[in-house]
């Protein structure tokens, strides 16, 4: 037997074929990533400004609220169809005369405004006309109180005559509205938020005479004005309450904060109301709270502004419809006169605005000449300053990164290692790191690294530290390890943060970063394929 | 009476291991031949017989094993080859003026996979780099190259016979359609690892890499040509003395514009996967980090023709016949420049007894891909002019074991014709 199994082998080598892939043990030490961690990243690269020592102020900019005026730009049109017939008793039309008709209107739907004046930044108009006049018809369409550069909006077509089937004699004229200044006073130039159209047909030369009978049908306009954007209104604001978007402000930042001590040094913050309307507001801070969810504990800002009321002046309107000067307040909050500090060692993932604003609290005393700059709406401005020399006293974070392992083929190869960690740290904290492997369902499925520590690097005379400590962490892949890992779909990291030495408030510098490095070394079945 | 075609055996196996002078006497009437040949082997300087087997087969390599399969030092060789011959010989045709003068034609195909390398290089494939952590590898001084191609070959044959002395020649022309082919170069480079492995490092100097079309190169794809030639004479004096010489498979293959090759070149220093901000990964940042580091140290030619040597091959034999025993020893040295392969020392001794049809002979040697080596040719001739002859050149690799670096087999089929 044990021939003819050897004659097997031999047939297997001239054959050049084999049953299955040759397998062994091999074990490999390999870094797989490495990155920098820096506070920069974890804020965002243009929250975190380093000052002439270096260090590191947060400072923060920014327009909070987003006043919902600019629907008021957008000028809703109201489409029309109007047609035109003779009413009156039979008169004969000779060539080359207008056929008398009266004006048409298109309105506007302008919800919180009479509006007498806009100033088009785009917008298109579609004009059809169906003829059933019997003669050739040169038609002039215009729009006297629409102008650009002092000419009003007018053109000139013709038709051919109606031939007196089902079908009237149609064209469709479509041309821009950007630039057109639009007197919105109708008729009668006492109105708002409606704007006359003049239609003039006239039989063409070379045409018969044409004899107008009573309520006989002429033609029909169809007026369409697309997509009109102002960038300069005029009229008269209603009196009303601003719809204010944003009023919880969620901070992503802070959310993966558990718990712990954050001790700040100083904190300031400048808010200012920038009003860019044509018209007076008033503004009723009634709360600006923050929360921390995960804690439940929430605190609100102790400062004078908060429950006052503000009367905000109107702003002076632009030469030419160019920038208005706007009116402005400013309140200045800070540890001095607010409890301002606290409220941000809240550690806060929620931030609630409970602000009121009224537009034209006063109603329409200007006479049609409040105004607005669709680009120049109003705005809550933030200017944050916060020093970042703090203390941490366990600081516990926590996040999961999804990593659905099961899908690494080359998993199955393993057979038992180690995963380090190899940590350069360059902050003056201590952060203790606990890795733990998830199912699907979110099940524990193992601890990969628990209790495992970074040091912090030491400081010098100045309380500034001038090179980093390195650390290396360690989890040992046993078999029971290797299995979870090859069931993992999400890992979750626990770190608690401290900075040392305890209690002492410390800058942290624009050159600070942690870096790290993950190494694998791994028993793995390397596998030699047969017939390649 | 026919003159004895003396040089009959050397010329049957132009690329074959067999034993020069095994048939020698066999036929001595013969004037046509035609012969299936077909042979295999592996060898390696270090690799054992039951590694062998466990790569050729499949399975799992114990720890035990591992260890005898480890290699020390420069030069370490691992390679085989495969070839099938079919050969028709006319050795005296009448339309050349039956002057000594024939012909032979041969078809060939032929697959080889050989490299050299240091014993550095295959401890780390085999144990991973980690157990010689803080240690410098040598992973250059490695080539390695695996082809197969066909062979059509047209040649000539002239014998000179004289009371005391006979002389043979041959020499042969070849058309060469090749399949695929894959080659590494190394000439030079060292691996270390970090002890803690926060870092690897690589020095490759001018290492190469060239491959034939991948899309397609199945069994007869011309993906590349070539031509080649073999020359060889062999002369007998005393009846007693044999000296040959051979120069077998001078040429080249080149390979299509379709092929391409690579270099690397450079210091690398690996420290993982530099994530530019370890709390925002982009989709799609792996992969694109894998084609940067490929851009940034791979220099790629593709479609780029490129040509390469046959395995051409030197012989020089000598063979001694004793008076009154049919017992006849010979030395052979057999040479492949151009390749990982150590001349190749031989030394046989064949017993051929008149009255019985078996033909026995056993070598010694040293060389080749492998180390040691024993080999055994048998053979038996039955009918009328048939032979079927078996052979190995690593008897003692037969059975897997850890001492012996060689498989080999062979088997040939010959119908000799006689003249009436």
């Amino acid at each position: 037997m044990r021939m003819l199994r050897f004659a097997f082998c031999w047939l297997i080598v001239l054959s050049g074929c084999s049953p299955e892939n040759t397998q062994w043990e091999s074990e490999w030490l390999a870094p797989l990533a490495k990155s920098r961690l820096t506070l920069q990243q974890l804020t965002g690269d243009t929250l975190l400004k380093a000052n002439e020592s270096d260090q590191l102020v947060l400072r923060y900019r920014g327009d909070v609220l987003d006043l919902a005026l600019d629907t008021l730009a957008k000028l809703d049109a109201i489409a029309s169809a109007d047609t035109f017939a003779w009413n009156f008793g039979q008169i004969m039309i000779p060539p080359n005369v207008a056929i008398p008709l009266d004006p048409i209107e298109i309105r506007f739907n302008i919800p919180d405004a009479e509006v007498v004046y806009a100033l088009l930044k785009s917008g298109s108009a579609d004009i059809t006309f169906k003829s059933k006049i019997p003669r050739k018809v040169r038609f002039t369409y215009s729009i006297p109180l629409a102008t650009k550069s002092g000419q009003p909006l007018r053109f000139e077509d013709e038709l051919p005559a109606w031939d007196g089937g089902p079908n009237p004699q149609t064209f469709t004229r479509s041309f821009p509205l950007g630039g057109y200044a639009l007197d919105l006073r109708g008729q009668e130039l006492t109105s708002s938020n409606r704007i006359q159209i003049s239609v003039v047909p006239t039989i063409a030369a070379g045409e018969d005479s044409l004899l107008l009978t009573q309520n006989m049908e002429l033609f029909s306009v169809e007026n369409e004005l697309k997509d009109l954007e102002a960038s300069f209104l005029k009229g008269a604001l209603a009196t009303h309450e601003l719809d204010i978007q944003l009023d919880t402000l969620n901070l992503d930042l802070l959310k993966n904060v558990q718990a712990g001590i954050l001790d700040l040094e100083s904190a300031q913050l400048q808010l200012s109301l920038i009003n860019t309307l044509g018209a007076e507001l008033r503004i009723r801070p009634a709360k600006l709270s923050a929360t921390n969810s995960r804690t439940g504990e929430s605190l609100n800002l102790q400062h004078s502004l908060v429950g006052s009321t503000v009367f905000l002046d109107r702003a002076t309107e632009g030469v030419a419809n160019a920038v208005p000067t706007p009116s402005r307040a400013d309140w200045y909050i800070n540890d001095q006169n607010s409890n301002l500090v606290p409220w941000l060692e809240l550690l806060p993932d929620q931030l609630i605005f409970d602000l009121g604003i009224t537009v034209n609290p006063l109603g329409n005393t200007a006479g049609l000449q409040d105004f607005i700059y669709p680009a120049y709406l109003p705005q809550l401005r933030v200017d944050a300053e916060v020093p970042i020399k703090f203390s941490l006293q366990d600081l516990k974070l926590q996040d999961t990164i999804d990593a659905d392992l099961a899908q690494i083929q080359e998993l199955n190869h393993l057979v038992e290692g180690e995963i380090r960690l190899r940590a350069l740290n360059q902050f003056p904290m201590e952060m203790t790191l606990h890795l733990i492997a998830l199912d699907a369902n979110t099940h524990i499925l193992d601890t990969l690294m628990l209790n495992q520590r970074i040091d912090a690097a030491a400081l010098n005379a100045n309380l500034k530290v001038d090179q980093p400590r390195e650390s290396i962490l360690s989890s040992v892949l046993g078999p029971s390890q290797v299995q979870a890992l090859k069931q993992t779909t999400r890992f979750l990291i626990q770190a608690e943060v401290s900075t040392l030495p305890p209690g002492n408030r410390l800058w942290m510098y624009q050159d600070y970063g942690l870096d790290i490095q993950v190494i694998v070394q791994a028993l793995i079945q390397s596998q030699a394929a047969q017939n390649e | 009476m026919n003159p004895v075609p003396i040089f009959l055996p050397f010329f049957m196996f132009l690329n074959s291991n067999q034993s020069p002078l095994l048939w020698r006497d066999q036929y001595r009437q013969a004037d046509q031949l035609l012969s299936f040949h077909t042979e295999a082997s592996v060898q390696s300087s270090h690799l054992s017989t039951d590694g062998m087997y466990l790569l050729l087969q499949g399975g799992v390599v114990d720890e035990a094993l591992k260890n005898s399969l480890r290699a020390s030092g420069p030069g370490q060789r691992l390679g085989g080859d495969w070839n099938t011959q079919l050969r028709y010989t006319n050795l005296n045709d009448s339309a050349f003026g039956g002057k000594g003068w024939g012909y032979t034609l041969a078809f060939s195909n032929r697959l080889i996979a050989e490299s050299r390398y240091h014993g550095d290089a295959f401890n780390l494939l085999l144990d991973g780099n980690a157990p010689t952590a803080g240690e410098t590898l040598q992973v250059g001084d490695a080539f390695a190259q695996s082809y197969m191609y066909q062979q059509v070959e047209v040649g000539m044959v002239k014998s000179w016979v004289s009371e005391k002395a006979s002389a043979s020649m041959a020499f042969s022309v070849g058309f060469v359609n090749a399949n695929w082919y894959r080659g590494f170069d190394a000439p030079s480079g060292t691996w270390y690892t970090d002890p803690i492995g926060s870092y690897i490092d690589l020095e490759a100097e001018d290492w190469r890499f060239e491959t034939s079309n991948p899309e397609e190169n199945g069994f007869f794809f011309p993906n590349g040509t070539g031509v080649s030639f073999s020359f060889q004479y062999e002369w007998h004096w005393k009846k007693r003395h044999m000296l040959a010489f051979s120069a077998n498979d001078v040429g080249f293959i080149r390979w299509s514009q379709k092929s391409s090759s690579s270099n690397l070149d450079g210091s690398i220093r690996w420290e993982g996967v530099v994530l530019p901000n370890i709390t925002n990964i982009s989709e799609g940042f792996f992969e694109d980090y894998a084609d940067s580091l490929q851009g940034d140290y791979l220099t790629e030619n593709p479609n780029r023709a490129f040509s390469t040597a046959l395995p051409m091959q030197f012989n020089i034999s000598y063979g001694y016949k004793f008076h009154s025993l049919p017992l006849a020893c010979y030395g052979q040295i057999r040479w492949r420049p151009l390749s990982p392969w150590l001349p190749l020392s031989t030394l046989g001794l064949l017993w051929s007894p008149e009255k019985i049809p078996l033909r026995l002979a056993g070598t010694l040697g040293y060389g080749g891909y492998g180390t040691f080596q024993a080999g055994l040719d048998l053979g038996f001739n039955f009918g009328k002019g048939y032979t079927l002859q078996l052979r190995t050149g690593n008897l003692e690799g037969l059975i897997p074991n850890r001492f012996s670096t060689g498989l080999g087999a062979g088997i040939t089929f010959t119908k000799y014709f006689v003249k009436p």
